[in-house]
């Protein structure tokens, strides 16, 4: 519980002061809506390495850090960019190559272990996965989740329903609570003491939120608290979680934040074209990763012209104008 | 073409039978769907099992003799004149099984039917009477740490009873304000009914999309009833629940005569 008044920093700080080699993240985001883009980027230019990442359904967040070579364990549901990328390319290639651990589980059983985190009790018992081969095919052996510490002893655990058939239903998933070190999201809306508003779809953050040690929070608008107390039941998670502020416009760009922009088509495709080859890809970080010293530096690179093209309507909350498929 | 869902208060009741195990939303006096609960107090209807944050909606079914067995994490009014007289009173003389939880202990029960799960683990009760009292429900040892969890089992129910502030005749519904826990407990039963102050057209509900906390699927009946909750409150329509309506009720509580004529007169409102 972080009960300080202001804890609004920059990008740079507030990564430096919780993200290390090593550490145990997860990124808020579904596929390509509101990933926190700008702390990716900050992570990948501080060359930070052998993160164990989670994630719910994300899609360029978590590939861009995985090509990067940011990654040696990730857990996740669905790592997709929509129709840019069905499956993520530096995900997948990763998968192939076995350059990474991964550990899958269901979109809902990746919820559930956030909300375990968020409870504070250690797993949460669902159907999710029974019947399927998420149960005998573990991603972390045995050996591996037992030498380390830091890692569950097991994937998941089915358990006898102690109460016989009661709700149909005679076995359940144990699924483990995740307590990653730190959590980022990007949002729409918070005030310098980390009360926010999302809006539109929430996806996993509330819960990814509340499971971690630290929040690190981006915004696109850093409002009075006034504001936000003004419908204080449209705001999701209360200031005591988080431990850092940054105020970074644009800061889910490329992926789409609802009400302010959507994802932009022209670097996605861009995107998937230098992620297919492994020496374009290098080309792709030097020059919009690795080239730039910030996110404002990069979104100068993109130029106001495509920035204005993916603005959001003020009604539907999407760009309505935009051509998707370029 | 949407389904109309548009039913009468008698068509609620009618779909109710003996025996069942309903949940009634709203929390003390906030919220409760007290017209049709009342209606249920004038009906038949007889052994129900009670899952309630309890109010005055627990209590007159009581009084009304309709009650089996109540399953709650508290009963009160609050206010100056707090004490649920016909719980009580039924309580100390036998009149009435009752399985009393923690407030999260009975929340968790909701969730687990919610899930289709057969119980939700929680720390909570643990070191206190509630699991001696309750021997349905078990403690285990729980994997990955080792340590004692209570396993709460699924609290699962025939009809769910809420209370809205409008509603579509598809059965969407807005609640201003706190939800409580109505969105867990619809999902915990087979059949819902939702009294709404005024049923809008599903347009009207469009405008405050963050304020639709029930959706159709979830909904068998909804039916308009101005003045739902009272004599409890609905915010923000009437918050003037005071100690007066709270006292006319006890005062009528236990005797049977007075009671049938208080449900009259309050229906007739």
């Amino acid at each position: 519980m972080n009960t300080s008044q202001n804890k609004v920093t920059s990008l740079s700080e507030a990564i430096s002061k919780y993200v290390v080699n090593g550490s145990h993240i997860s990124i808020g985001g579904f596929t390509i809506n509101r990933n926190p883009m700008a702390a990716v980027y900050e992570i990948i230019r501080r060359g930070i390495k052998d993160l164990h990442l989670y994630a719910h359904s994300n899609g360029q967040g978590v590939d861009e850090l995985i090509g990067a070579g940011c990654v040696s364990n990730l857990e996740i549901a669905y790592g997709g960019n929509g129709r840019f990328a069905p499956t993520c390319i530096r995900f997948k290639k990763a998968a192939e190559e076995g350059s990474i651990l991964i550990e899958d589980y269901s979109n809902y059983q990746m919820t559930l272990r956030f909300l375990a985190g968020a409870m504070g009790i250690p797993f949460l018992p669902t159907r999710s996965s029974l019947g399927t081969d998420i149960t005998d095919r573990w991603g972390f052996s045995e050996t591996i989740r037992k030498e380390n510490p830091n890692i569950p002893d097991d994937k998941l655990v089915i358990m006898d329903n102690p109460f016989g058939n009661w709700c149909d239903v005679s076995k359940v998933a144990l699924v483990p609570a995740i307590n990653p070190d730190v959590t980022i999201i990007h949002v729409q809306k918070c005030d310098s003491q980390g009360t926010l508003r999302m809006e539109g779809l929430t996806f996993s953050d509330i819960e990814q939120a509340k499971a971690a040690k630290h929040l690190i929070v981006t915004c696109e608008d850093l409002v009075d608290s006034s504001e936000l107390r003004e419908n204080p039941d449209s705001n999701q998670i209360p200031f005591v979680y988080a431990d850092a502020v940054v105020h970074v416009p644009f800061g889910a760009y490329p992926t789409a934040c609802y009400r302010y922009y959507d994802y932009d088509p022209v670097y996605l495709n861009e995107y998937k074209e230098y992620a297919s080859d492994d020496n374009r890809f290098k080309e792709y970080l030097d020059r919009c990763v690795y080239g730039v010293k910030d996110h404002q530096e990069l979104l100068n690179l993109v130029g106001d012209e495509r920035l204005r093209s993916i603005t959001a309507d003020p009604r539907t909350g999407y760009s309505t104008g935009l051509d998707r498929k370029q | 073409m949407a389904v109309n869902k548009q039913m009468t208060v008698d068509q609620v009741v009618k779909q109710i039978k003996n025996g069942d195990t309903i949940v009634i939303g709203g929390w003390g006096l906030v919220r409760k769907p007290m017209g049709i609960v009342r209606a249920i107090a004038q009906s038949n209807l007889k052994d129900l099992t009670i899952i309630a944050l309890a109010g005055m909606d627990l209590d007159m079914l009581v009084a009304a003799g309709k009650v089996k067995k109540a399953i709650t994490g508290f009963v009160a009014f609050e206010g100056g004149e707090g004490r649920a007289v016909a719980y009580d009173n039924a309580r100390k003389n036998g009149k009435i099984e009752y399985m009393e939880l923690s407030e999260y202990m009975l929340i968790a029960g909701l969730k687990a039917a919610s899930e289709r799960i057969p119980f939700y683990p929680t720390r909570s009760g643990l070191g206190t009477d509630i699991l001696a009292a309750n021997p349905e429900i078990k403690t285990f040892k729980a994997p990955y740490t080792g340590e004692k969890l209570v396993a709460m089992p699924a609290l699962r129910a025939d009809v769910a009873l809420i209370h809205a502030n409008k509603a579509s005749q598809e059965g969407y519904a807005t609640i201003d304000g706190d939800r409580l826990w109505d969105h867990i407990m619809i999902r915990a039963a087979d059949k819902v009914f939702v009294s709404a102050e005024e049923i809008v057209p599903r347009y009207e509900l469009q405008k405050e999309m963050d304020k639709i906390k029930v959706l159709t699927p979830w909904v068998t009946g909804v039916v308009e009833m101005p003045n739902g909750a009272r004599p409890g409150t609905l915010f923000p329509n009437y918050l003037d629940a005071g100690n007066r309506t709270i006292k006319a009720y006890m005062d009528a509580a236990l005797d049977p005569k007075t009671f049938k004529k208080y449900l009259a007169e309050q229906t007739s409102k």
